[in-house]
Order: C-alpha cells, then sequence, then structure tokens
C-alpha cells in the first residue's frame, strides 16, 4: 500500500515536470480501453474459462479433428492441412459453439458417393472415375 | 470415544424429530486458490452476524494449517480442537472458544499438529448437525484447493461462499469450485464474495471491474470488499475488521453479513472521488491528446 502511494507521488512529481516523457507514456496508452489491463483480463479469462468449461483436453480435440477430417471425407474432398476447430463466444447470446472451419476442395467423384445419395442411386454406374461433373472451388465451410 | 458414541446418540435420537427442520444454516467459505481472503471472511462475516445478535460458530476445517484462532485474536485460548473433539478426548463444548467480546461467538479450531486426512466427510456432517443444533449459523472455513480437505468442508454445507479477488488466477479457481459446488446437490446456494477490490485501479481500466468477474463466473454478488490496509492492522490486533466502526471494508462486510441474515442492503459504491493525483492525470492526458 506504501509503495503503491509512493508509487504515485513518484509519478505525480515526473508528470509535474511533463515535458520528459519516457517511461510514461506507457500508462497514457494503458487508457486505450482494448488493451488496457483490464480487457486483456477480461479476454484472457473468458478464453481459458471457455476451455476449462468443457473439459476438452488438447489430445482429446486433436482426436476430434482427426475423426472429424476421416468422416468427411468419406463425401467430400477436404483440405486436411487447414482444418480449424475452435471454441467462440457468440457475443450477444454469450453461447459457446465449437467452430469448425473446413476448407473443402472439390467433390468426389459422383461415383463414390453413390450409394450415400439416394438421388444418384437409380443410375449406379459400374465405370468408376469418371471425373467429368463435379468440381466445385475451395469453399470454407462453418459446421 | 465418548464423542463418537455422542455423535452415535445424536444420530439415533435424529428420527424422532425428523419433521423439524434443523436450526441452525450451515455455509462454508471457500475460494479453491488461497491467500485471496477465506479466513478473513470466514472470520468477518461471523462475527459480522454475531454483532446483529445470532448465535455463532466458526470451524476452521483447515486441519494442519489453522488460522482463523489468530485472525480472531484467540490463540492463546484454545484448549481443545476439532480432532480432539473426533477422537474423543473432549466434548463439543469444551472445545468451542467463547470470542473475547461476543458471547454469543465462538470458535471450532482445527487441530495444528495433525494433517487432513484426520478429518472426513462424516465426520463434519455429524460434527455440523450438532452445530446446527445450538448455533444459528455454523461458517466452515474450507482450506484451500480442490482435493480432500475441500471435499470434506463442503459434504455439510446448506450454502457456500466463494471469495475471489478480481485476479485472472482467482477468478479461473473460483470457476472450478463453483461447478464442484453445482455438482453437490447438498448445497442449495452460493454467492461471491469479491475481495480486494481497487476501484481507483478499475476506474484507469488497469483492473477487472466486480461486474466483469460476475459476468464472467455468472454467479450473485454476495458483497465487495475494497482492499484496505485497516485489514492488515486489524488482523495484526486480533480484532476482525467489522468491529471497527469507521473503517469501510468494516462496513463492506457488515453489510455482508445483513444480508446473509435476509436484508436487503445496497452494494456500497466503493468509488472515491476523483483525487488530485487523478484529477493532474487526466489533465495532462487532455493536453497529450490535443498536442
Amino acid at each position: 500500500m506504501f509503495k503503491q502511494l509512493l508509487h504515485l507521488f513518484g509519478l505525480t512529481t515526473l508528470e509535474n515536470a511533463s515535458t520528459s516523457n519516457t517511461p510514461l507514456d506507457k500508462n497514457f496508452d494503458a487508457d486505450e480501453a482494448s488493451n488496457s489491463g483490464r480487457s486483456s483480463a477480461y479476454n484472457r479469462l473468458r478464453l481459458v474459462l471457455m476451455h476449462d468449461r468443457t473439459q476438452l483436453e488438447p489430445h482429446v480435440i486433436e482426436a476430434m479433428r482427426d475423426e472429424l477430417v476421416t468422416v468427411i471425407s468419406k463425401y467430400i474432398e477436404i483440405d486436411k492441412q487447414d482444418i480449424e476447430l475452435n471454441l467462440e463466444t457468440d457475443p450477444e447470446t454469450n453461447q459457446v459453439a465449437l467452430m469448425a472451419s473446413i476448407p473443402v476442395k472439390l467433390k468426389r467423384d459422383a461415383t463414390d458417393t453413390v450409394k450415400k445419395d439416394p438421388v444418384q442411386d437409380v443410375e449406379a454406374r459400374p465405370a468408376s472415375k469418371s471425373k467429368a461433373s463435379t468440381k466445385q472451388s475451395a469453399k470454407p465451410t462453418s459446421v | 470415544m465418548t464423542v463418537e458414541k455422542d455423535l452415535m446418540d445424536s444420530t439415533e435420537k435424529a428420527p424422532k424429530k425428523k419433521s423439524e427442520k434443523p436450526k441452525g444454516r450451515v455455509i462454508v467459505v471457500t475460494s479453491g486458490k488461497g491467500g485471496v481472503g477465506k479466513t478473513t471472511t470466514t472470520a468477518n462475516i461471523g462475527t459480522g452476524l454475531a454483532r446483529l445478535g445470532y448465535k455463532v460458530v466458526l470451524v476452521d476445517t483447515d486441519i494442519g494449517l489453522r488460522n482463523l484462532d489468530i485472525l480472531m485474536g484467540l490463540e492463546n485460548r484454545i484448549v481443545y480442537n476439532l480432532i480432539d473433539v473426533l477422537e474423543g478426548r473432549c466434548r463439543l463444548q469444551q472445545a468451542l472458544v467463547k470470542d473475547k467480546r461476543l458471547p454469543n461467538l465462538t470458535l471450532l479450531p482445527a487441530a495444528q499438529t495433525r494433517d487432513k486426512s484426520a478429518l472426513n466427510e462424516e465426520h463434519m456432517v455429524e460434527i455440523c448437525k450438532q452445530l446446527r443444533e445450538v448455533a444459528d449459523f455454523v461458517l466452515l472455513d474450507c482450506p484451500a484447493g480442490i482435493e480432500q480437505g475441500f471435499q470434506t468442508a463442503i459434504a455439510a454445507a446448506d450454502e457456500a461462499i466463494v471469495v475471489a479477488t478480481p485476479e485472472m488466477s482467482s477468478v479461473r479457481d473460483a470457476d472450478r469450485v463453483i461447478g464442484l459446488l453445482e455438482a453437490k446437490n447438498t448445497i442449495e446456494d452460493y454467492r461471491l464474495v469479491l475481495n480486494r477490490v481497487r476501484p481507483a485501479l478499475v476506474k484507469m481500466n488497469d483492473m477487472m471491474s466486480t461486474e466483469d468477474v460476475l459476468e464472467i463466473l455468472s454467479i450473485r454478488l454476495l458483497g465487495q470488499i475494497p482492499e484496505d490496509k485497516d485489514i492488515i492492522v486489524s488482523t495484526n490486533r486480533g480484532e476482525p475488521v467489522v468491529n471497527i466502526e469507521e473503517s469501510v471494508s468494516g462496513q463492506a462486510y457488515r453489510n455482508v453479513a445483513k444480508r446473509i441474515s435476509g436484508e436487503e442492503v445496497p452494494f456500497l459504491n466503493l468509488d472515491e472521488p476523483d483525487s488530485w493525483v487523478d484529477k493532474l492525470k487526466s489533465l495532462f492526458k487532455g493536453s497529450r491528446r490535443q498536442a
């Protein structure tokens, strides 16, 4: 407490001699709410608690990611390297959501998906690998 | 041995007055993180409630690291302790240390020479069962951490007071504790006492505000206690700050006690008027910006 007081007085004397602007600049900038101690503590804490509360260990998230990759790539070709899996909060509702950003490369050849797609089921072509139709531009999808 | 017997007796008697609601409320004061003011809070809320005329027993469940006696200034009056009661070396009444001023306030000290394994959840439940028969409030000072000592302390409680300071590590640990309290369905209610609040720092955006912490923890506020040198001074004197009439933190604790007793008390406005230092600072800030 006493130290604090001394510190304050120290500051004051420095400020009185306000032309010397070296160590104080930090204090002036700290006023910017965005990078203040208060808001960084608040934001860091929210992130930490989000992970604490889901009780997801990093290796579990890794495992989930791998499984997602396996499942999704059964249906659609994705960029396995650039998948992002994050917990995020909706700032308005405060609802925590698991956000997966999965960049899609292109659709698999129709013959591969044939069994899963009832529409195409009729025309199940025996000849494989006709790469004619279904190329799509890369497009990240949110799940 | 005799106490084991006492305890057994009371269990046997219990069914006879089954319909009666147990008299006293058992409240555990807990935090997860150490050093945030659990014991200070226990001492002050307990004393505060006793000042309102309630019969209060403070129980130090921090076996091996007892401190509540020191904050109450009763360290020289201890003869028996909680473990002596459990192991039959004395009766419960004999172990209760009377407060220096308030006759309706007593302390059940922890054993200093033993460890936490000497106390288990069943012991705690039995002791509290007896204490709530004779007291309006039984306040349990919980050890730090979330291990067995914590589990033991919360086993007998109806309500909890979570103590935290507006710092990241403290709030994180409090969140963990709240999760554990929620999982415990014997605990009906819990609220937050935010300790060591420094309004000047909040104002400068250097520290999280009470609202920030409440929002993050989604918990109801029981009280906010300002950082106050009176607490250090009164601790050194063995006198809870709640007894010091002119102290701000004392007033904050007196309000907390009233809220626990059911009275609605508005929260203290901790904002101090701008000191000349602040004014000077803002003046210089202003001139900087323009420049």
